[in-house]
């Protein structure tokens, strides 16, 4: 039986598209995930941004005053650093500045950096020159190590040709109280005194210095500080989603080809177990065609049997009815010929002969239709057929003109003695009575494999291939005084000793050969 | 009485024609319509030989044999063969089994042969008696 390993279409089909579904799910959850994730990064960076701007234009409140001071005192320098070194502490930097041409000329300061009378860098002038009454930043200047931020206030808060400005220095990486606090808690983020996340206007990081730039999914929210727009850049420290929305597309993803696994082998085993029931159908449906067609051989052999029998038993009969009247007859004869003398007057004997004649072929019919009455049960034995021809040719002499040629091998087969001398003596009359007006028969015997083939053949004039089948049918005959039994009563005892009996070509392609096959007895070698 | 042969045939002409036959070869003849009539004779003859068919209408060929304990020699001359079990069961008093139609001359040999080893001096003590 062929054992089919292959995995049935379905199972792939149905165990693809649970597949497919599932990393469709899985995408989408992920997708859906993804710009939750982005929208609350988003407003989480724009409240970062907001806070921002709040806190860095306090430095506003710090310099107001002392923009009201120099405006109220036009221009005082004393008047400035009294007023700066209460604001300050002496801890920031509070300068005021007077334009000479492009420049500015430090005319009172507070704090370690600047010192009255220094003329100002251009870039520092540029920022003073754009200062107005709304706070005015500096672009933030990061130099790796710390960073240096400076705001400005101008005209009309002060005189014209003024300005005052204050700048500080720091580290951007130590965490203060501002980016502990949320909603920095929740983001990396980084602030830069620019518009654009350059590193050299770097503010303030709430991560090291080696995690900068920030990439992975990072939102820009510009903050405004002053006058100016500076940007405020932030990732997640974690799903801001939380973690199971975060993983969720996963479980789904994980879930469903767990499900198209599951449910392709639950098809699977179906699939194979309905195949297997289907190929037990196949083979039993095939046992029951042979067992189908073996009954009706037997069926026909037995209804040929059933008519041979019932054929045999009315044969039977008949010729046993016809006994009483050829006893009669017989014996009435009898006493003729003895009162009428051997032989009688021409004119009687020529009659008498004939109702003789007549009377013994009558007796011989007799004779044939009780022989083909069922015959009794074979009682096999090892029959040595070298002694039974001989037997038989000696009970059966050849006629005058007729040569006999007996070839046997020494050997034995298991059959019923009697029939098988009933059916050789049989064949051996036929052969006489073929080649009548004078010929050779042979009787043979020759192992052929598992089989002995005892033959019968003669030089006569042969039967038609056509009718080889047909003479051993009861009372088919091709002799005009035969009764047609000879051969079917041949053929019934053969089969009854488990053999079988065919006609054939006899000698020199002509004539008939009938040759009856044994199984080779077991006693054979002994 | 004493007969050489007892005749049991129920057919009429078979019976009367062998009769015939055996008298012409000089045999002392009864005849024996059934199975009955045999019995009957047998009872009241000193038999030689039995000459005796097996279908009869009343009380048959094998029943006779059955009847008898010490029977003259049987030959059983029938139109049908004899069973394997009808001839274990009439044993030895059957001396020879004939098929119907017998040559008379054949029978006559057959007879010849039997009726001669009847003890001659048996017969005609028992005549005597």
């Amino acid at each position: 039986m062929r054992r089919a390993s292959r995995v049935a279409p379905l199972t792939v089909v149905v165990a693809a598209v649970i597949a497919a579904a599932s990393v469709a799910g899985f995408y989408s959850f992920k997708n859906s995930a993804d710009q939750q994730e982005r929208t609350l990064l988003e407003s989480e960076t724009s409240q970062a941004a907001l806070y921002v701007g709040t806190v860095l234009s306090e430095v506003g409140s710090i310099l107001d005053p002392l923009a009201s001071v120099v405006s109220l005192t036009n221009g005082s320098p004393s008047a400035f650093t009294a007023h700066a070194r209460t604001v300050g502490g002496g801890l920031l930097n509070l300068v005021l500045a007077e334009r000479h041409g492009t420049t500015y000329q430090v005319q009172s300061a507070v704090g370690t950096r600047y010192s009255v009378g220094q003329t100002l860098s251009a870039a520092i002038s540029a920022t003073l020159a754009r200062a107005g009454a709304t706070l005015t930043p500096a672009p933030v200047r990061f130099n790796g190590k710390t960073t240096t931020a400076l705001f400005a206030l101008g005209p009309p808060l002060v005189p014209s040709g003024l300005a005052v400005f204050t700048e500080f220095s720091f580290s951007p990486f130590i965490a203060t109280a501002v980016t502990a606090a949320k909603p920095f808690e929740l983001l990396k983020a980084a602030v830069y005194g620019a518009p654009k996340a350059n590193e050299a206007n770097l503010l303030v990081a709430t991560v090291p210095a080696g995690d900068l730039p920030l990439h992975s999914g990072e939102v820009m929210a510009l903050s405004t500080v002053g006058n100016a727009k500076w940007a405020v850049v932030a990732e997640a420290r974690s799903p801001l989603i939380g973690a199971f929305a975060r993983q969720a597309q996963y479980i789904i993803l994980g879930l469903g080809l767990f499900v198209a696994l599951l449910v392709g082998a639950t098809i699977e085993v179906l699939d194979r177990r309905q195949r297997y029931a289907a190929r037990l159908v196949e083979e039993r449906t095939a046992d029951l065609r042979t067992t189908l067609s073996d009954l009706q051989t037997a069926q026909e052999a037995l209804i040929r049997g059933e008519r041979l029998t019932a054929l045999g038993e009315m044969a039977s009969v008949i010729g046993h009815e016809l006994r009483n009247p050829l006893a009669a007859v017989t014996n009435a004869l009898y006493l003729l010929r003895a009162k009428l003398g051997d032989p009688a007057d021409p004119n009687l004997e020529k009659h008498l002969s004939m109702v003789e004649r007549e009377t013994a072929k009558a007796s011989t019919l007799a004779e044939d239709l009780t022989a083909f009455v069922r015959p009794r049960e074979p009682q096999k034995s090892a029959v040595e057929l070298p002694g039974l021809v001989t037997e038989v040719v000696e009970a059966t002499p050849a006629p005058a003109n007729v040569v006999l040629e007996v070839e046997t091998e020494p050997l034995s087969v298991q059959a019923d003695r009697r029939q098988l001398a009933e059916v050789l003596t049989n064949l051996v009359a036929n052969a006489y009575a073929a080649v009548n007006g004078g010929g050779t028969v042979r009787v043979a015997t020759h192992r052929r494999g598992q089989e002995v083939e005892m033959s019968v053949e003669d030089t006569g004039p042969g039967i038609d291939a056509d009718l080889s089948d047909r003479v051993f049918e009861p009372f088919f005959t091709t002799k005009h005084d035969g009764t047609g039994l000879g051969l079917a009563i041949v053929r019934r005892l053969v089969e009854a000793n488990g053999g079988r009996v065919t006609l054939e070509d006899g000698l020199d392609d002509h004539g008939a050969r009938v040759v009856v096959r044994l199984p080779v007895g077991v006693l054979e070698s002994s | 009485m004493r007969t050489d042969i007892l005749i049991v045939e129920d057919e009429p002409d078979v019976r009367s024609s062998l009769a015939d036959i055996l008298r012409q070869a000089g045999y002392q003849v009864e005849e024996a319509g059934d199975g009955v009539e045999a019995l009957a004779v047998l009872a009241t003859h000193k038999v030689g030989a039995v000459l005796l068919d097996l279908r009869m209408p009343r009380c048959n060929g094998v029943e006779v044999v059955d009847a008898l304990v010490d029977p003259p020699p049987i030959v059983v001359v029938s139109a049908h063969q004899l069973t394997d079990s009808d001839r274990a069961r009439m044993g030895r008093k059957v001396v020879a089994v004939l098929k119907k139609p017998v040559p008379p001359a054949q029978l006559l040999d057959r007879l010849a042969a039997i009726v001669e080893l009847t003890p001659e001096p048996r017969l005609p003590s028992a005549e005597a008696q």
